[in-house]
């Protein structure tokens, strides 16, 4: 249907949710693997790479274009086991990821009730 | 003599992407077919919606799919597509209703 | 996206948590038996340490399990009195080469970590929930 298609706010949503539970999933990896020897911590960038592509200004076509990346850090750690995870910095962005993820699902939530709205209102 | 009445605008920030805004009053077979045509044209949609409503539940349950966000927004958007359609049907019938009283 | 999937970060938590799980019971293993000097295979208990590593799943992601328990190969501690029954010519027990601070400290952060993956595997659940609100009035 036309209408949704066309706003692209409601289509970057969409794409947020999916980035958020990739960042999810990455996070959990660095948890499980805090304590194997050699580990080196992940983290999902996006937000950066979407504030350029906003610059041309907000789109359907320039959303397609970007896509999350996963970037390993690969510097070392001061621990023996060079394991580099740093599980305070971990739980913050579990904790901020999750929060980020409510937030879209209602922002999301609104537009499809407005919507709802919209068709059933006189 | 078909006299339609507008349909409500679905999104009032933006009036494109707007199916079935139905404009000035014009008797005509042309205008009765336009009405076949937007109206079918709509079905279609519907069903297509329905349609990936239906193959996401599929996915999600054998697997392919995991993602929850992704169902229930094509579940949701295939629900309003579908009201919308039954919203557009509703006022055709009051519209040709009211013609049948007024030919009386 | 393929196989962006809560579920999936749920198994990696969950292995996350088999994992410490094992550790800990290595570790309260060692504890228990800081002082044994008469083991089945006769001589003192010797310190057991566990070995992680990464499975990589290619559906699932980087879950994380153990390879081994190993034994710590560390010499045993040579502790002066004559009095022990196992004391030998010179008077020296061999006790168990556990050092009971570092075990508390190892539990302290295996339990650490244990945790950080019960809350990273909730979190998911939360999310799960959330997006079943979608659409709901």
């Amino acid at each position: 249907m036309s209408w949704v298609d066309d706003d692209s706010t409601y289509i970057l949503l969409k794409k947020m949710l999916d980035v958020c539970v990739l960042r999810h999933k990455v996070i959990a990896s660095n948890i499980a693997n805090v304590d194997t020897p050699g580990f080196k911590s992940s983290r999902v960038i996006f937000e950066e790479k979407l504030k350029s592509f906003l610059k041309k200004g907000l789109n359907k076509e320039s959303l397609e274009q970007v896509t999350p990346e996963i970037h390993t850090d690969q510097t070392n750690s001061l621990r023996e086991d060079l394991n580099n995870v740093d599980i305070e910095k971990e739980m913050v962005r579990l904790s901020m990821n999750s929060l980020r993820y409510s937030i879209y699902v209602q922002l999301l939530s609104k537009k499809l009730e407005k919507i709802k709205a919209a068709i059933k209102g006189r | 003599m078909l006299e339609e009445k507008p349909v409500q605008p679905l999104l009032p920030s933006s009036g494109r992407g707007m199916p079935v805004k139905l404009e000035k009053g014009a008797g005509s077979k042309q205008q009765k077919t336009s009405f076949k045509k937007i109206l079918s044209g709509l079905i279609d949609k519907v069903s297509e919606l329905e349609k990936n409503a239906d193959e996401s539940i599929q996915k999600l349950i054998t697997g392919e799919i995991d993602s929850i966000h992704q169902v229930m927004i094509a579940a949701e958007e295939a629900n309003l597509a579908f009201h919308l359609m039954m919203e557009i049907r509703n006022k055709l019938v009051e519209a040709y209703k009211e013609i049948m009283r007024m030919q009386i | 996206m393929d196989s962006c999937s809560l579920f999936s970060a749920m198994q990696v938590s969950a292995s996350g948590m088999s994992a410490e799980r094992i550790r800990l019971n290595v570790i309260a293993s060692n504890i228990a038996n800081a002082r044994v000097t008469r083991t089945a295979q006769g001589g003192p208990y010797r310190r057991k340490e566990v070995v992680f590593a990464t499975l990589l799943d290619k559906r699932i992601g980087e879950k994380v399990q153990v390879v081994g328990i190993l034994p710590d190969p560390s010499p045993f501690k040579m502790i002066y009195n004559p009095s022990h029954p196992d004391a030998n010519a010179e008077g020296f027990v061999a006790m168990p080469n556990v050092d009971i601070a570092i075990e508390m400290i190892d539990m302290i952060s295996s339990t650490r970590a244990y945790e950080a993956n019960l809350t990273a595997f909730k979190s998911a659940q939360n999310m799960a929930r959330k997006a079943l609100e979608i659409g709901r009035r």
